[in-house]
């Protein structure tokens, strides 16, 4: 019997993805595990490689191949999505959940018309006919705020920016009406400007609809912005995961202090030095137990290097260390 | 005149335009990469340039190293002109000015070990014996923050962040005077973006090199410059102290990108008033202020005539804006 709280539409429960590489087998996702209520966005943060993509790609199943998701549960509505059939998660895929990719050119099929590809994919995943689906894209291109979007369903991918192909994207995964959406860096290759404006159509569309939604960022300030619940990922397993005001005014694990405090401010006192947390991210391979953190951080004692913390903490503060900080 | 005090590199009406296919009977099209720029860099200054992306600022690094030849305009370089020389006679500058590349991929040769790839301009241009090159090599190396045995590995064997710090090595292995630093932290996460900071600012202070440092992200420009220039299709819209051009933007377009940012503990979705529309052609560029289709503030005047670059600022803290609100 599997039990789950109503209100939650999605519930990771300690995933776990395995690769079995020549350096022997490696954890990228470990023991990761998440709530989300319908209408909340939780983001998911980290520098490249800590999983985070890994983490999104789970709970639709799509981890590619060698990958292999070991245990853990990702259960969509109570229902458990992993022990699906191929066929029964295809019906979720899309219409369901939603997922936009970072790299809007490969995602994009170059050899289809934008009008095209979006009606087909809108039509199979509604059932609705061809004439129908049409409508549909040109509706939901204009909620993402493409200028002239009767005339962009003629062009080919190659022939949009990157900002309006983001868009394309966003639109076609909002188009079906998903209950969640996974979004995995959707504005990092784009400027600033074209930044802010699509994070404000999502968003807009998003507080509408009331849409559970996971934004997956290496970007702290975008994630700061648009999130109400972070989770902060280091090597594979999460170290801190908080409401977005608790996180950013009182972190606690010295990763995610390290972290906001090597980012640049603008206004702060420039030309000075920058705090960094010294050293680089430990290979998968080269983990020896312990916390996965230690060997960078200052304030790690022998326990650290002996056994590995558990995510633990209250009031939705969870933290996965011996020695959480306390900053004012 | 004087040397200490005339600046290290003088861009002059700098203008870098490529011509774009067309058939033989229609009018010849340019693309205005970089378009009439100005500025100066003084010794051991960093000049920061930030903007979007294809608004020119890597071709104007570029253009101004001499590696791409300019359509028009002149470069100074500590007061001698650089843009007529030939490329034999601009060998001894060449060792003055270097680059760093903006991917630390694709910018290190897999085949060369890092011994090679740092040691490659004293081979190139002849400077000292074996042993002392191996020397230099080896100083370099230490410098940048990376250990001595790293010399005999290859490239793949490094992460960005390391990668980058040999880039930096190689690019003063000739002691040079200036560096173009194109993007060198944007393809880095920010833990290690922070220790290339660093580094570079701890060696404009160590041996007083300037920089033309290129980037997107305007709070790593301010961080690390003493001016700013913003860019905007070609041309430098605005430019003055880094803390006056972050506390007081004059151009609506700086105002727009400084508003973009998103900003730590602070939500700003359905707050904020993004910009409308997208980035003019370059190849057709608008009538008057390129910028007049996007600006909130354009007036009749901004569709029909182009705004003469202005000091708002004063005579000692100058601050140079390309509009006509100011």
């Amino acid at each position: 019997m599997k039990t789950i709280s109503e209100q939650n539409i999605l519930e990771v429960r300690k995933i776990k993805v395995n690769f079995n590489t020549d350096q022997g087998s490696v954890y990228p996702v470990d023991d990761v595990s998440f709530n989300l209520k319908a209408g909340d966005v939780l983001g998911i943060v980290g520098e490249s490689g800590c999983g985070k993509t890994l983490t999104a790609l789970s709970c639709l199943n799509l981890v590619p191949y060698p990958g292999v998701i070991r245990s853990g549960e990702v259960l969509f509505k109570g229902e458990d999505i992993l022990s699906f059939p191929e066929k029964k998660i295809r019906k979720i895929r899309g219409s369901k959940i939603a997922m936009v990719f970072q790299e809007s050119m490969t995602a994009l099929n170059p050899v289809y018309r934008i009008g095209y590809q979006m009606a087909s994919v809108i039509s199979r995943n509604k059932n609705i006919s061809k004439k129908q689906a049409n409508k549909l894209v040109v509706d939901s291109l204009v909620a993402m705020g493409v200028p002239g979007a009767e005339e962009r369903l003629r062009d080919f991918p190659h022939q949009l920016s990157g900002g309006m192909r983001q868009r394309v994207l966003i639109a076609l995964a909002l188009a079906c009406e998903p209950e969640l959406l996974i979004a995995d860096e959707p504005t990092t290759a784009l400027d600033v400007t074209t930044q802010s404006m699509i994070l404000e159509s999502i968003g807009n569309i998003q507080s509408k609809k009331k849409m559970a939604t996971i934004f997956v960022s290496h970007d702290l300030g975008v994630v700061s912005d648009f999130c109400d619940s972070v989770l902060v990922m280091y090597c594979g397993r999460v170290v801190e995961k908080a409401s977005t005001s608790k996180l950013f005014s009182s972190p606690r694990h010295p990763y995610t202090i390290g972290l906001l405090q090597s980012i640049p401010q603008i206004h702060q006192h420039s030309l000075s030095k920058l705090p960094t947390i010294e050293g680089s991210v430990p290979s998968l391979t080269e983990l020896q137990g312990g916390c996965r953190f230690a060997n960078r951080c200052t304030y790690a004692r022998s326990q650290c290097f002996q056994s590995e913390p558990d995510l633990q903490g209250h009031n939705g503060h969870e933290v996965a260390c011996f020695f959480p900080q306390e900053i004012k | 005149m004087n040397k200490q005090n005339s600046p290290l590199v003088k861009v002059h009406n700098l203008k870098k335009y490529y011509p774009v296919k067309r058939l033989f009977w229609q009018k010849k099209v340019f693309l205005r990469a970089v378009d009439d720029v100005s500025f100066e860099i003084q010794r051991g200054e960093t000049y920061g340039l930030v903007g979007e992306s294809g608004c020119g600022k890597s071709t104007l690094g570029r253009a101004l190293l001499q590696l791409s030849k300019p359509s028009a305009g002149k470069v100074f370089f500590e007061g001698k002109e650089v843009t007529s020389l030939k490329r034999s006679q601009l060998m001894p500058y060449r060792q003055h000015m270097q680059i760093i590349f903006q991917d630390p991929y694709s910018s290190l040769n897999p085949r060369m070990s890092v011994l090679q790839i740092i040691r490659e301009p004293l081979d190139t241009h002849k400077i000292g014996t074996k042993a002392q090159r191996l020397k230099k090599v080896e100083t370099l190396i230490e410098l940048v923050g990376l250990p001595k045995h790293s010399l005999a590995r290859y490239p793949h064997e490094f992460s960005g962040g390391q990668r980058q710090r040999i880039g930096i090595a190689r690019a003063l292995t000739l002691n040079p005077r200036f560096i173009v630093a194109d993007e060198p932290v944007s393809a880095l996460d920010v833990s290690v973006q922070a220790q290339v900071l660093n580094l570079i600012s701890d060696l404009r202070q160590e041996l007083g090199i300037s920089f033309l440092f290129i980037a997107h992200d305007l709070a790593v420009v301010q961080h690390i410059s003493h001016r700013v220039g913003v860019m905007y299709m070609g041309k430098i819209i605005e430019e003055a102290r880094a803390a006056d051009i972050y506390r007081n933007p004059k151009h609506p377009y700086t105002q727009a990108l400084l508003a973009a940012i998103p900003k730590i503990g602070q939500r700003k979705v359905g707050l904020r008033k993004a910009l409308t529309g997208e980035v003019s052609s370059p190849i057709n560029p608008p009538s008057g202020c390129s910028f007049h289709p996007r600006c909130p503030h354009a007036m009749d005047i901004c569709r029909r005539l182009e705004p003469q670059r202005i000091n708002a600022g004063s005579q000692n803290k100058p601050h140079f804006v390309q509009c006509h609100l100011n």
